[in-house]
């Protein structure tokens, strides 16, 4: 870090860490399985962001309270397939102050996930979850949340 | 009378002569061209003892340009031999640190004091200066964090700006300094300087969950370092105590 400039804050700095999911397979626990055609968005805001194949995500949590509600589509370009479940992430914050170039990050202590599960089970794709991490303040390291389906 | 007459335009002349040798930074590589030797005389002029008062320029004129900028400092020098000054300076300033993602204003007082040395080698009668010097620095002072943004790396959320108005008060630095720099006599007893210094952090006061990102009298303050810089330009008013008479002879 020694030889970063100091008044920008680059990527060398770790800022408010993003929640890392990683996608496994229900009947083979430890084999990541992808997730076909994903989108998620957050309850209350406008944007959905399209993701498509993968096993693992990045998304940001909200640094303005202590929860934040996760709606995760799967075959989400498929209007039939397609299916929408939900998970509620609960935390609570603490405030870090990283430099002058970086300021202040967020960091979340006491990560819960819990899944919103609907009455029909054939419509709940999203299995299971696994927290890993219950304290949060780094998003270059390890996985934070396991999900299975 | 000749030799008044002869000082004084040595005088006027080598004030000029004075800037373009401080440009090459070889004060002691020109020397005086010396016509066919005549007669030797001995002259006597008096070389001048006393309080150097002045303000620092860059800091009174930046507190009327710079809106995130306050400051005015007070310095004095005394001659204590032909090549050394003891020095201090007396400051007050405010400094801002006004970024989209943080707000946060520093204010305090400062004192410094330390000795210059002088390097330079004057013609007969003229006090300029060429000078390396060296301070110690206190600053006692209080920063507010006024808000900040919490940083992300994504900009899907809104901004999270916290209004947190923060005091820390009572804080306190120690650091050490060297200079270099000038001072020319540009009207009699009237010297316009100018100089730069580099600083040491010793200690300061540790925030929790801050830093201080301004010092006075230090200036900003750089992650993982104790470096601290400046400079500065100044006027000063040297208030002649007494005199000791030199003697020099000259040939003409």
């Amino acid at each position: 870090m020694g030889c970063e400039r100091d008044d920008i804050c680059s990527s060398a700095f770790q800022v408010t860490p993003r929640l890392i999911i990683e996608f496994y397979d229900i009947n083979e626990t430890d084999v990541l399985k992808n997730v076909v055609g994903l989108s998620v968005f957050a309850l209350g805001e406008e944007d959905t962001i399209e993701i498509g194949n993968t096993n693992r995500i990045e998304i940001p949590l909200r640094t303005n309270q202590q929860s934040t509600r996760y709606g995760f589509i799967s075959q989400s370009d498929n209007e039939i397939l397609s299916n929408l479940d939900e998970i509620n992430f609960t935390y609570t914050t603490q405030d870090i102050y990283v430099n002058r170039a970086c300021g202040y990050k967020t960091e979340f202590v006491d990560f819960q996930a819990i899944r919103i599960i609907e009455t029909d089970a054939a419509n709940n794709w999203l299995r299971s979850l696994n927290v890993q991490q219950t304290f949060i303040d780094n998003d270059q390291e390890e996985t934070h949340l396991y999900i299975f389906h | 009378m000749f030799n008044k007459l002869l000082l004084t335009m040595i005088k006027k002349k080598h004030i000029f002569i004075f800037f373009i040798s401080c440009f090459f930074c070889c004060s002691g590589l020109f020397a005086q061209e010396q016509k066919e030797t005549k007669k030797r005389d001995s002259i006597f002029y008096k070389e001048r003892y006393g309080l150097m008062l002045g303000t620092d320029l860059y800091k009174l004129s930046r507190s009327f340009y710079d809106d995130e900028y306050t400051g005015f400092e007070v310095n004095g020098d005394f001659r204590f031999t032909q090549k050394i000054w003891f020095s201090a300076e007396l400051g007050y300033e405010e400094l801002k640190f006004d970024e989209d993602f943080m707000d946060v204003n520093t204010s305090g007082s400062y004192l410094k004091f330390g000795g210059i040395y002088n390097f330079y080698d004057n013609w007969i009668g003229m006090d300029n200066l060429l000078y390396g010097g060296f301070r110690l620095g206190f600053a006692s002072f209080s920063q507010d964090l006024n808000e900040y943004r919490i940083t992300v790396r994504d900009n899907y959320f809104a901004p999270d700006i916290r209004q947190v108005n923060r005091n820390f008060t009572g804080l306190s630095a120690v650091w050490a300094e060297v200079q270099g720099g000038i001072r020319v006599e540009v009207l009699k007893n009237v010297f316009l300087g100018a100089h730069v210094e580099l600083k040491v952090m010793i200690t300061q006061s540790s925030l929790p969950n801050f830093e201080n990102l301004n010092i006075p009298g230090f200036n900003r303050t750089y992650t993982d370092s104790s470096i601290g810089a400046g400079f500065g330009y100044s006027i000063r008013y040297l208030i002649p105590l007494y005199s000791k008479q030199k003697t020099q002879a000259v040939d003409y």
